[in-house]
């Protein structure tokens, strides 16, 4: 059973999205594309928040929307952060919590358990205006949870936020979408928000779906010219081996090979995602060590895709994981790459810094 | 105080109130669906909602004269319905008053309500809330200055009605003869006494109901 959503949205400002997509109804789908991109129009679309004819939404098998059936926004069984917290002004932060309609079954908390979790007790008889837009975006995350649901919907829910409120509130939200029950939509410009907890990710450009799939076979779907922003490339799991504080360096092994990531990684657990860009990788014929780039990963070249404006899509496989480099056609063909070779891919240490992370 | 005078105050109150309270019924749905519909008969409505502000008040009372004749379709079926004529009663001002006042009391609540932050709409109904349980949960609330602010604009407006009140309601005491009716008489007879006190009543009343609904909208959220 799944998440089916196909069709087209069109607006009459001339921008669309189309749009065919299964998503599996369990852990957490990544949605990423640009500003502009149509995953905030994706998202209001499944939950009912804008009339959107052309889509059709359903649930395992349940209908949401279609040719012939559309559920209001308020029936559809959805809870949804938006970017902006979006409390009630001339209510309380407990009165903002009480405000959803109790229907039967499904919650995922209480309203005790939810003050707890977000730590909301000392708040709980303050107007929102007087709150920090952490605790704002926190009040609003509780709400959302005191209503059932069989999906959840996070649309963006950490870009209005500033650094230090988002470091306060990226880990309790990654906690919850591992602990929710159930399928987790997370809307995001920043994949490395949601890297580590995505079992699927949906790369969106322009109003189309770019690539969707697995985390690590997500970035082979993008075989024409891509803006940085949405340059997925691979996503290589690696083992946290220690923190070195003298050279700022965090050490983690993927197989038997070492990449260093500048600043301490400890706290994202023993396994970790690296996302590399596929622009961040260059690729030798020989191990040079005498560079300053650290990172050098032998890999093994399975496949070398069609050269367009100038840039080439090389496959590379790295002990049975996928990364992705995108170079000049003209490199390749000087470099006179061809699959099967064993070549050395030397990875920028821009795209390897915890504050990626 | 002058016998009538009191006498007219009770009858000026009496309908100034009771028709706030028909216009916060009627003006709140009405003024939200105005400040919503993307439909095209909405500049319509609009400027149906405020023809009383541009049309002489006679003209508004004389249609109106003509629509609660005991021989019309409105008159006939209220004559029916109580036993009463419509024209030249209590009730029949009432009626007069609610289509006169409407735009004073519609039109400061269409300009709130379109004000209102769409996310904030958009978060009620993702809380399980339907549209009729957000306008009052949510919109009601939200606006509550602008309602404050509306009933007493609406109410300061009635006390000061006068050609519809002339077109339909006469001048029988008790019944109809509002404070401007009364000030008018005064001033007819040249009974000036009464006729400044009447006047002081009504200018105290005006300036005390927009100092209240100014201050009320200049109050922070």
């Amino acid at each position: 059973m799944s998440l089916l959503i196909s069709g087209k949205i069109e607006r009459s400002s001339g921008y669309n999205l189309k749009v065919d997509l299964e998503l599996p109804n369990l852990g957490v789908t990544a949605i990423v594309g640009a500003s502009g991109s149509g995953k905030t129009t994706l998202l209001r679309a499944i939950a009912g928040l804008d009339f959107t004819p052309g889509l059709s939404v359903s649930l395992d098998g349940t209908m949401w929307q279609g040719p012939s059936t559309c559920l209001p926004a308020h029936l559809r069984p959805v809870g949804m952060v938006q970017q902006h917290a979006e409390l009630f002004p001339h209510l309380t932060v407990l009165r903002n919590l009480q405000f959803p309609r109790r229907r039967r079954g499904g919650y995922a908390l209480d309203l005790q358990q939810a003050i707890e979790r977000f730590s909301l007790s000392s708040l709980l008889h303050r107007k929102p205006a007087s709150l920090s837009g952490g605790e704002q975006q926190r009040v609003a995350l509780a709400r959302a949870l005191l209503v059932p649901a069989q999906l959840w919907l996070l649309d963006e829910p950490l870009s209005s936020l500033d650094a230090p409120a988002r470091r306060e509130l990226a880990p309790l939200l990654a906690k919850l979408c591992q602990e929710l029950g159930q399928p987790v939509l997370y809307v995001t410009h920043a994949l490395h928000e949601v890297l580590q907890l995505a079992d699927y990710i949906v790369v969106l450009e322009n109003g189309r779906v770019a690539a969707a799939g697995k985390p690590d076979e997500v970035g082979r779907q993008i075989d024409h010219p891509i803006s940085d922003e949405i340059d997925v490339g691979g996503i290589l799991a690696c083992d946290f081996v220690s923190f070195d504080p003298e050279h700022n360096l965090s050490r983690l092994n993927i197989g038997t090979e070492t990449l260093y990531v500048r600043g301490d990684l400890n706290n994202l657990g023993p396994r970790i995602r690296l996302q590399i860009p596929a622009r961040a990788i260059s690729i030798s014929r020989s191990d040079t060590r005498e560079s300053s780039m650290l990172n050098r990963l032998p890999v093994t070249i399975s496949e070398v895709g069609e050269a367009s404006a100038g840039s080439v899509l090389i496959t590379l496989d790295c002990a049975g994981q996928t990364l992705f480099a995108r170079i000049t056609s003209l490199s390749a063909e000087r470099l006179g790459l061809l699959r099967g070779h064993s070549v050395f891919a030397f990875i920028k240490s821009v795209a390897l810094d915890a504050r990626n992370y | 105080m002058n016998a009538d005078l009191l006498q007219s105050l009770g009858v000026t109150l009496l309908l100034a109130a009771v028709t706030t309270v028909i216009l916060l019924l009627v003006a709140p749905p009405l003024a939200w669906w105005l400040a919503r519909t993307r439909h095209r008969s909405r500049p319509f409505f609009e400027a149906l909602v405020a023809l009383p502000l541009v049309l002489p008040p006679t003209v508004l009372g004389f249609y109106l004269l003509l629509a609660m004749a005991g021989d019309s379709v409105l008159g006939g079926a209220w004559t029916m319905l109580t036993g009463q004529p419509l024209a030249f009663t209590f009730a029949g001002l009432v009626v007069g008053s609610v289509i006169y006042s409407l735009p004073f009391v519609s039109q400061p609540l269409t300009t709130s309500f379109r004000n209102t932050n769409p996310g904030l709409l958009d978060a009620a109904t993702l809380l399980g809330t339907s549209p009729t349980e957000r306008f009052f949960r949510l919109v009601l609330p939200l606006h509550r200055r602008a309602l404050v602010a509306a009933a007493v604009l609406g109410f300061a407006h009635t006390l000061g009605e006068f050609g519809i009140v002339l077109m339909i309601g006469g001048n029988i005491p008790g019944e109809t003869r509002v404070l401007s009716i009364l000030l008018f008489d005064q001033v007819e007879t040249l009974n000036y006494a009464v006729a400044h006190t009447t006047a002081l009543i009504l200018l105290g009343l005006s300036l005390a109901a927009l100092t209240l609904t100014y201050s009320t909208l200049g109050r922070s959220p």
